[in-house]
């Protein structure tokens, strides 16, 4: 069951990747953060399973806290982002890369 | 039957469904809808490994406050509403090769067509460079699949669990997080500080001061 959730785990943080990748909308590439934090703290706790120790969960609280304080800077640099250009799309919000 | 293992393949399946929708759906409510659906499927492969205050965090924290936020959010910009969002994304490269089809199906003469194409290929030299990033592509491709084989036949993938009694017990997980881990519980508190004040400060617009003896238009600009 370990391994399956493994390769559960690395195959949700490729799509997140893969989602990064691909759209250019900041709130989706927001979103696929989000599942690449997720498949790591999904590692964690099969590890912590796998170790019957408890640390791999403390971890996961911790990424959890840094993952909503993650998520509320960056919807405040997007509302910025939409109030400047516009838009959301990181395509035409390109000024610093001339 | 190993139940336990049924339950996992059934809800790590349905998981990467899920997350699949994420990033396939056009409109990023639709996007927001999945990317809820796996936070609370992630919450019961927590339960699922027996880490059930995690589990329950899980949905306060992740369905509760920050899925909620990124609707709000996708609600509040209007980003939900603009048909040619998927125009101008990756996925632009496969929009312009159907385009590409249709004019090749709607040409008379197809023959004529090719043969153009295939001289104004040539002409521009592009020909040699498909083929030299055809076989860059190749190289890469080659090379993953490689490492991927040799990192999976080389590992051993057989785990034997050790008999576990209930990990995620919240007792226990508070007394490590409260024992050992009482400095980085003080750090968190100070990063999720400096977040708030950090989030104020971003959304925070300034006003314009009122211009004298313009009055209500120098607002309005």
């Amino acid at each position: 069951m370990i391994t399956f959730y493994l390769i559960i785990a690395a195959l949700l943080f490729g799509i997140g990747v893969l989602g990064i990748l691909v759209r250019r909308n900041v709130l989706v590439m927001l979103m696929c953060l989000e599942l690449m934090l997720n498949a790591v703290n999904l590692t964690l706790v099969a590890f912590s399973r796998l170790h019957a120790n408890l640390e791999g969960q403390i971890f996961v609280l911790f990424v959890m806290c840094v993952a909503a304080a993650e998520v509320v800077v960056g919807l405040a640099i997007i509302v910025n982002l939409f109030r400047n250009f516009y838009t959301v799309d990181v395509d035409i919000a390109n000024g610093l890369k001339n | 039957m190993d139940y336990e293992l049924i339950t996992a393949f059934i809800f790590g399946l349905l998981m990467l469904g899920v997350a699949l929708g994420v990033i396939v759906a056009r409109k990023p409510f639709a996007s927001a809808l999945f990317l809820l659906a796996t936070l609370l499927l992630m919450a019961i492969n927590f339960a699922l490994l027996s880490a059930d205050f995690l589990a329950v965090l899980q949905i306060m924290i992740y369905v509760g406050a920050i899925a909620v936020l990124i609707i709000f959010m996708v609600i509040l910009l209007g980003a939900g509403n603009k048909p040619n969002e998927i125009a101008s994304s990756g996925c632009a490269c496969f929009l312009n090769i159907s385009s590409w089809l249709d004019g090749f199906f709607d040409s008379s003469s197809k023959l004529e067509f090719i043969s153009e194409w295939f001289q104004r290929l040539v002409a521009q030299g592009l020909i040699s460079q498909l083929l030299t990033l055809a076989f860059k592509f190749f190289l890469v491709l080659l090379f993953s699949i490689g490492l991927s084989a040799l990192l999976y036949f080389s590992t051993d993938w057989e785990i034997t669990l050790p008999a576990v009694e209930r990990t995620g017990s919240i007792h226990e997980l508070g007394r490590v997080l409260f024992v050992k881990y009482t400095w980085v519980v003080e750090f968190i508190a100070i990063l999720i500080l400096v977040a708030i004040v950090g989030a104020v400060m971003l959304a925070h617009e300034e006003k314009q001061p009122l211009l004298p003896g313009r009055g209500l238009k120098a607002k309005q600009k």
